[in-house]
């Protein structure tokens, strides 16, 4: 599984480029991810350096917008009615709110209330996430707002995932609408399929893979449930937990959020009986609170539950945003204190 | 007809309500103003719309004014026939009438082609019959029935073919044609998208971006405000600032005008904004006066239904050759239309009754899943 070790941010930028030049009806707009243009001379490319070299690479298909995401996000829509490919980038997560009537009302529902299966070829793409102290309004996780949709699928970018081949089973399957979440500080972490020492990684064969971390010799006694750059924690975690209290567990971590697939997660919490969910939104109906109840619903025996999250609106401060989001630390202390029990 | 110069909404109510004549301020029940001038109007479509019918040279330097009044009436018909239906307990939820608005769409359909796009909200029912005359289809949709454009899943905000949709948010669909006509406009093929909204829908933002768009990206959008001068049960004068020429000028937008009343220069209106459109790919709003003499919904039990129920008992009793009332015959403009119009519009009107009749008979029969 050796893949080239490049950052998650540059292999977000080949994904994109492979489906622009397999598909040359996909238009590509957002607000600045034109790479320089007549207008501004210098290099940009996106907030994040995402879409860096693809507007000279296909000019004219990848194009900046007015700042009016829900303008340009319906204008996705309806080219994406017309049957064209179209991806749109949102700057920051937190601007998705200006475009939940677009998504809810319109994406969401055409597939479904015409009576008939409607095409939407079209994608939704994102960063969510703090630790860069953007500060309240630039660095939430509000992707729960958007799950549990019927049509939209939400998908969540990690640093273990073959990246191009996601963004093209996402844009290459069935017609749906699909909503990406990508991570600020996930971009920077090298997209490798290396995990912790003593740790397996294993990949189902779904559309969107599950990762599954588990350890090699010992038996798991605990289950963290986590997506995006939470896996990232998750690992750091299982590292200090192994070396400090030599405790051992699964790390399960999907790429579709909505629809779930249970199934890993049920495998690994009917053997360990303790789950321990990870997420940088808020905790109050999102999707750890989801699971559990699934799990409950299935009858899965559960000892002992934890979620972690933030519920607060985050500060500058570097400090204090370190101290209310979660943490590896904050990992294995509730794994320590999960399984101490 | 073409504008290009601001028009004060304001005014041209007044000029209205300046000319308003006796007939009018009778079936006026309290007086007041705006409820005289809307019925005022109402009445003066049906006039005009029926004197050109059976003026001597009853097509209009090739206008077909014997069919477009025909189309028009069929959609009144419909209407009258859900209304009636929604009474009597048919169908589910509500429905929202473009009783007073026909002849806007009906008149614009003759300048669109069969693969240009056409977008619509809440009050779509004439939209899409104009597009499609699928009255069987509506009908259905309407009553739940799997036979409807969408399956009876999606009712009367929800419509669909494969270039027709309609849904249900104010001003949602003002940028998904943008989004179409850019599509359109890759093609190449000098077809254009027609989106429907109303000046109530002005109020909501995504609307101005959406103009925005049109115009930076140069698409061939038509944005047809069809200005009755009602959001739901708000008057235009507490809700719009400014005016729509004004908005339309504010994006550099081509800016169309013209009145329901006057269904030649509505036709010449679709003619020259549809044209201009293909010709240049670029949007066009088109700003109709219009007037809707039902209230907002089915459900809305306010006093624009108690006032108007009596215009529209007279023109659906016309609808359905059911003689006309006395009370409207004391108050026609001339002598010469009203006793002419039941019996010259026979054989239609009753092809049209009895299509309606004969589509509800039918329908009862099939209930689908929903």
């Amino acid at each position: 599984m050796s893949r080239s070790e490049r950052r998650v941010v540059e292999q977000t930028n080949e994904a994109l480029r492979r489906l622009l030049a397999q598909h040359s009806d996909l238009l590509f707009l957002g607000e600045d991810i034109e790479d320089g243009n007549e207008f501004t001379p210098g290099p940009y490319g996106g907030a994040f350096k995402v879409s860096r070299g693809l507007s000279h690479e296909y000019p004219g298909r990848v194009r900046n917008t007015p700042i009016s995401e829900a303008g340009f996000t319906g204008l996705a829509v309806g080219r994406a009615l017309a049957g064209k490919k179209t991806v749109v980038e949102i700057m920051f997560g937190d601007f998705c709110t200006l475009i939940i009537d677009q998504l809810l009302q319109h994406a969401d529902k055409f597939p479904t209330m015409y009576g008939t299966d409607v095409a939407l070829p079209l994608m939704i793409r994102t960063p969510m996430g703090g630790r860069r102290g953007y500060g309240p309004t630039h660095s939430q996780s509000i992707e729960r707002l958007f799950m549990g949709m019927q049509n939209l699928v939400v998908l969540a970018v990690n640093h273990h995932l073959d990246i191009p081949a996601l963004y093209s089973a996402a844009l290459n399957g069935p017609p749906k609408p699909t909503f990406m979440i990508e991570n600020k500080v996930l971009y920077t972490i090298a997209n490798t399929a290396m995990c912790p020492k003593g740790y397996a990684i294993e990949q189902s064969d779904e559309r969107f893979p599950t990762v599954r971390i588990k350890p090699a010799r010992h038996p798991p006694s605990f289950t963290i449930f986590t997506y995006g750059h939470g896996l990232a924690l998750a690992e750091a975690a299982l590292v200090q937990l192994m070396h400090d209290y030599e405790v051992f567990g699964d790390i399960i971590c999907p790429s579709a959020l909505t629809p779930i697939n249970l199934s890993p997660l049920i495998d690994s919490v009917s053997n360990t009986k303790r789950l321990l969910t990870v997420e940088e939104g808020s905790t109050f109906g999102a999707l750890g609170a989801e699971l559990i109840s699934q799990l409950l619903e299935h009858g899965v025996a559960l000892r002992s539950i934890r979620r972690l999250g933030n519920g607060t609106i985050l500060p500058c401060s570097a400090k204090a945003e370190a101290r209310l989001l979660p943490s590896s630390q904050d990992i294995v202390q509730c794994i320590f204190e999960m399984t101490s029990k | 007809m073409t504008s290009q110069a601001p028009q004060c909404d304001a005014r041209e109510e007044e000029t209205l309500l300046a000319t308003n004549d006796t007939a009018a301020a009778s079936i006026s029940v309290d007086g007041e103003r705006w409820q005289q001038s809307t019925v005022w109007a109402g009445m003066k479509w049906l006039d005009r719309a029926m004197s050109a019918r059976f003026s001597t040279s009853s097509d209009l330097d090739g206008l077909p004014l014997n069919s477009l009044i025909h189309d028009a009436f069929k959609i009144r018909g419909a209407e009258t026939k859900l209304l009636e239906l929604f009474a009597a307990g048919e169908l589910n939820g509500t429905v929202h009438t473009c009783v007073g608005q026909e002849l806007f769409p009906i008149v614009l359909a003759r300048y669109l082609r069969a693969d240009d796009y056409v977008v619509s909200n809440h009050r779509g029912h004439g939209h899409y019959l104009s597009v499609t005359g699928d009255f069987e289809g509506l009908i259905a949709e309407v009553m739940g029935r799997t036979s409807g454009p969408s399956g009876g899943y999606g009712g009367s905000q929800h419509l669909r073919t494969a270039r027709f949709y309609s849904n249900g948010i104010q001003g949602g669909m003002t940028p998904i044609a943008v989004g179409l006509a850019q599509a359109l406009k890759e093609e190449s093929t000098r077809n254009l998208c027609v989106c429907f909204i109303g000046d109530g829908t002005l109020g909501e933002g995504v609307v101005y971006e959406a103009f925005n768009l049109a115009a930076k990206w140069q698409v061939p959008v038509l944005f047809a405000i069809e200005d009755n001068g009602y959001a739901q049960s708000s008057s235009k004068r507490q809700t719009l600032a400014g005016s729509i020429a004004g908005r339309a000028a504010a994006f550099g937008i081509r800016y169309f005008e013209a009145n329901i009343v006057d269904v030649r220069g509505l036709d010449e209106t679709c003619g020259a904004a549809t044209r201009y459109i293909r010709g240049e790919l670029r949007p066009a709003i088109v700003h109709v006066h219009t007037t809707r003499l039902n209230s907002h919904s089915k459900g809305d039990d306010n006093a624009i239904v108690v006032k108007f129920k009596h215009f529209v008992n007279v023109t659906s009793s016309i609808a359905t050759k059911r003689p006309v009332s006395s009370t409207m015959s004391r108050h026609r403009a001339s002598n010469r239309s009203w006793s002419r119009l039941s019996g010259g519009r026979g054989h239609r009107l009753r092809s049209s009754r009895s299509t309606a009749i004969a589509l509800f008979t039918t329908l009862r029969s099939g209930l689908g899943p929903w």
